[in-house]
């Protein structure tokens, strides 16, 4: 990717380009907590998320370009999240799904519980809820994809990040930008 | 023994049982409650494995199933362990109960686990949340359930939640702090007085320092940054929607809603551009490049921003 | 070369004086190091982050420790700062998989501290709901556990039924995993039209597709392969290490405590407990599979009984419990869960100490995995069946 991070592609090659990624996200489910539950529901046959072109069978953080966090992270959990973002390759994206991941969620007070994933890592899409249903990762899976529709190549792998987008608050932004 | 309440009919009442106890333990035995069907044993610390020993082999009482151990926080004389018993053939259940020898300091009790396998990993977790040695238990570190660097002993008592101090109850109200009619019980906040080992907690802690004295009633207001701190969102746990009744509670909640909401609009009009910056944007430069976390340096940096402007108005 | 005629008896360490042994093919003299495994914490055969360093020699694991504590939330802790109400929403969430069985042993204890009566109502919703979510636990643990030993149909199966019976409890709750719907003196709201009506249809395709499962899984030569005769656990290893639900079952041991002690209405139905004979993994399974149908059959006879009524009492305004002690102990889809509620007369409890059945279960796992092969240990690591947060809390 040694051209990749400073040259701009030229816009035919990037829509085709970043259709084609936005389409085939190799998604590696950090399960922690209940909200795992809600994540595999997503991937089983009523909610489906196979057909967005979320396929959740990366074998290890290094096959995969998506990384959901679903549940809560504690203090004895983070470095292991931390190392698990790390192996991932560029460019990559993270979903936070439900309140734990998002801000510690019903833990907000407690002593062993991190308050976020956002401290450890860069977080792309937050999904709100506790859990949040099916339906609502799949919105943010769609909020995920306009954004990769739309983004510049050369500034992800630059590892130049756009602010993350917060379900329910911005998503009808994203998606009118999208088209 | 696969024969569950085979000997239901010849189970002792708690009265045979006491009596049975006092008369293998003697004076190890201090005295038994019953209360809501539970039946609870207090037994001297030496009589401890005593106790048990005898509630698992005794024929007549057969406790062959350890069903709990753990610790309570017992005020000022320390802690008291208690371990719960089950017959499965009787169908009887007995509660031990102990005050751990060497008060607040040096909490200790004798291990069961020769008698009973389970307590185990429940000696391992009493002594990580409370501070409880158990002499004779095989390996009772590293910390079983928190981090193995936690500072602390989470149960007792003392141990203040720092999010807590630092953070007002992001929900509609504290539910916890109302009294029966309703109002706003006011607590004496024990701001940063055991901030968990991370940096955040205590940089919030330090945060919270800084904002004290709080005004009253109104709750900690300094929370303008509601807006760029995810961990502010309502996180919920509160679900109760029926506690609001009394109207004269609903009116005094309106009305400082009203007073909120009058601050906060203040706030937003009196110094909005510079409402971001209320920070001392120094120290915020110096923790970033020092490498610290973007919500560490924030937390810090308000702290003295405030400790500095709370020095001017002084001079002024 | 090795002999591999000559066997070698091990005694699991942690075991003293029992006459368990495990035989070790070959003279042990041929070339094997020691090797330490570290599986997990985020491993997909652990389910959860649940972290177990194995301890190998060639292909024979000789130990196993489990670390445990990736999922701990500090709940009893946070207990302490919240109110009678509020706990009901924290404990739904330490087993994940079945969140209405684990709120209903708070309410219960509160309610016999208040002494508050609770209307007939109330406790048949009570017990439908927990039935309900028992199924939901185990359909989950049958996907899971089948797709531990390579097969991922179970899985879709399991997930259909689940979303069915999901959907049937969100109907009156509100929730798909945490429903928040007990409080103490009843229930939040009554069920809503047509909802009994619905039970009893979903209650009879779920009968019948309960066969499926049985050929499907049980039934199937692999699964035999790898769960017969694989970790069998001792009646009196179990009730030492306190364990409980289809792991005690499974060792021929039928103690459950809705039978021994009825709590809610089970004592006016009948409750059958599937047991095991040899306490091994295809035991626990067949156990774990079996309860479902003993569930519909409690179902069924809920229908018949549910009375019509008020289905909550008015509470004060705040709940206080009195002074004083109290155990609560219900029957979990995974063993038996206990609360001690210790209550210093305000408004949060003084201690609330959670006994949670897959904290205890799982001690057993060292004692399981002592010189089984490496593969079983995944299969015994499946069988003994517990949920993270639950072991956590
Ligand atoms: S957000 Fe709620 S459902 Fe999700 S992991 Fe946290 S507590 Fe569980």
């Amino acid at each position: 990717m040694g051209l990749m991070d400073q040259v701009e592609l030229p816009q035919p090659v990037k829509y085709v380009f970043n259709w084609g990624r936005k389409y085939s996200l190799w998604c590696f489910n950090f399960g922690l907590a209940c909200c795992a539950i809600e994540f595999i529901a997503a991937s089983t046959s009523r909610h489906d998320f196979i057909r967005h072109g979320v396929i959740p069978f990366a074998h290890g953080p290094r096959q995969a370009d998506l990384l959901v966090v679903s549940g809560t992270l504690t203090d004895k959990m983070a470095p292991a999240v931390k190392r698990l973002y790390e192996e991932m390759p560029e460019p990559k994206y993270v979903i936070s799904f439900g309140s734990c991941a998002n801000c510690g969620g019903p833990y907000w007070d407690s002593y062993s519980v991190t308050k976020g994933v956002d401290q450890i890592i860069p977080v792309d899409v937050y999904v709100p809820g506790c859990p949040p249903r099916p339906e609502a990762l799949l919105d943010g899976i769609i909020a995920l994809q306009h954004r990769i529709q739309n983004e510049s190549l050369k500034d992800r792998i630059a590892g130049r990040r756009q602010d993350p987008i917060t379900l329910g608050a911005d998503a009808p932004l994203a998606l009118e930008e999208g088209a | 023994m696969s024969d569950v309440l085979a000997r239901r009919d010849r189970a002792l009442s708690p009265e045979e049982t006491e009596e049975l106890l006092r008369d293998r333990l003697g004076d190890g035995l201090q005295r038994t409650v019953l209360e809501y069907g539970v039946f609870t044993v207090w037994v001297e610390q030496d009589a401890w494995v005593q106790a048990a020993t005898l509630c698992r082999d005794e024929p007549l009482l057969a406790y062959d199933m350890f069903d709990n151990l753990f610790g309570i926080d017992a005020r000022e004389e320390g802690f008291d362990v208690v371990a719960v018993l089950y017959s499965t053939s009787t169908g009887n259940r007995i509660a031990l109960r102990t005050r751990c020898a060497g008060g607040r300091d040096e909490p200790t009790c004798p291990s069961i686990t020769d008698i009973y396998r389970g307590a185990d990993w429940m000696e391992r977790e009493t002594w990580d949340m409370f501070g409880v040695d158990f002499p004779g238990h095989p390996q009772i570190g590293p910390r079983i359930l928190t981090v193995e660097n936690f500072e602390g002993w989470p149960l007792r008592k003392d141990f203040h939640l720092a999010s807590r101090a630092a953070k007002p109850w992001p929900g509609v109200k504290e539910p916890a702090e109302l009294d029966e009619d309703g109002n706003v019980i006011e607590r004496v906040p024990h701001i940063g007085d055991a901030p968990g080992p991370y940096d955040l907690d205590k940089a919030m802690a330090e945060q919270a320092q800084a904002m004290n004295p709080r005004p009253e009633l109104d709750g900690p207001e300094d929370d303008d940054d509601a807006d760029d701190e995810p961990a502010e969102v309502e996180a919920g746990p509160d679900d109760d929607p029926t506690v609001s009744g009394a109207e004269k509670a609903e009116a005094r909640r309106k009305a400082q809603a009203e007073a909120r909401a009058k601050k906060a609009a203040e706030r937003a009009g009196g110094d909005g551009d510079e409402g971001a910056a209320q920070l001392d944007q120094d120290v915020y430069d110096q923790l970033i490049a020092e490498g610290k976390s973007e919500r560490i340096a924030r937390s810090k940096a308000k702290a003295a921003y405030i400790k500095a402007q709370r020095a001017k108005e002084g001079d002024a | 070369m090795s002999d591999l005629e000559t066997t070698e008896r091990v005694l699991p360490s942690n075991a003293p004086g029992e006459d368990v042994a495990f035989e070790i093919l070959g003279d042990g003299d041929f070339p094997t190091a020691e090797m330490s495994l570290s599986i997990g914490p985020a491993h997909p055969a652990t389910h959860g982050v649940f972290r177990i360093v194995l301890d190998l020699d060639g292909e024979r694991v000789r130990g196993a420790r489990p670390v445990i504590g990736y999922m701990h939330r500090g709940f009893e802790k946070l207990a302490e700062y919240r109110d009678y109400r509020q706990i009901a929403a924290l404990t739904n969430r330490h087993d994940w998989l079945s969140g209405f069985c684990n709120e209903l042993g708070v309410a219960i204890a509160v309610e016999s501290m208040l002494e508050l009566e609770v209307p007939d109502r109330a406790q048949w919703i009570r017990m439908l709901m927990a039935e309900w979510n028992r199924i939901l636990n185990h359909l989950m643990f049958i996907g899971s556990y089948a797709l531990e030993l390579g097969a991922i149909t179970p899985m879709f199966y399991a997930f259909r039924e689940r979303e069915d019976i999901q959907h049937l409890m969100e109907s009156a709750t509100g929730g798909r995993l945490h429903f928040t719907y007990n409080q103490p003196g009843g229930v939040k709201i009554d069920l809503p039209k047509g909802f009994l009506k619905r039970s009893a249809e979903i209650s009879k395709v779920t009968r019948e597709r309960f066969d499926d499962y049985v050929d499907l899984v049980l039934g199937n030569e692999i699964f035999q392969g790898r769960t017969v005769g694989v970790g069998p656990l001792p009646q009196d290893v179990a009730l030492s290490l306190g364990i409980t639900g289809p792991t005690l079952h499974a060792t021929g041991i039928a103690e459950d405590s809705r039978v021994t002690e009825p709590y809610l209405k089970y004592g006016d139905i009948d409750v059958e407990v599937p047991l095991g004979e040899n306490g091994d993994a295809f035991d626990r399974f067949y156990v774990l599979l079996h309860r479902i149908r003993a569930s519909l059959d409690i179902i069924d006879q809920i229908h018949d009984h549910m009375p019509a009524g008020p289905v909550n009492s008015k509470l004060p305004k705040m709940v206080k419990a009195p002074e004083g002690a109290i155990y609560v102990r219900t029957e979990n889809p995974l063993g038996q869960l206990g609360y001690w509620l210790e209550s210093d007369g305000g408004r949060t409890p003084w201690r609330f100490k959670m006994r949670t059945p897959s904290f205890s279960n799982v001690q057993a796992i060292p004692y399981l995995m002592q010189g089984a092969l490496l593969p079983d240990a995944i299969s015994i690591l499946g069988s003994v069946f517990f949920v993270v947060g639950d072991i956590d809390r």
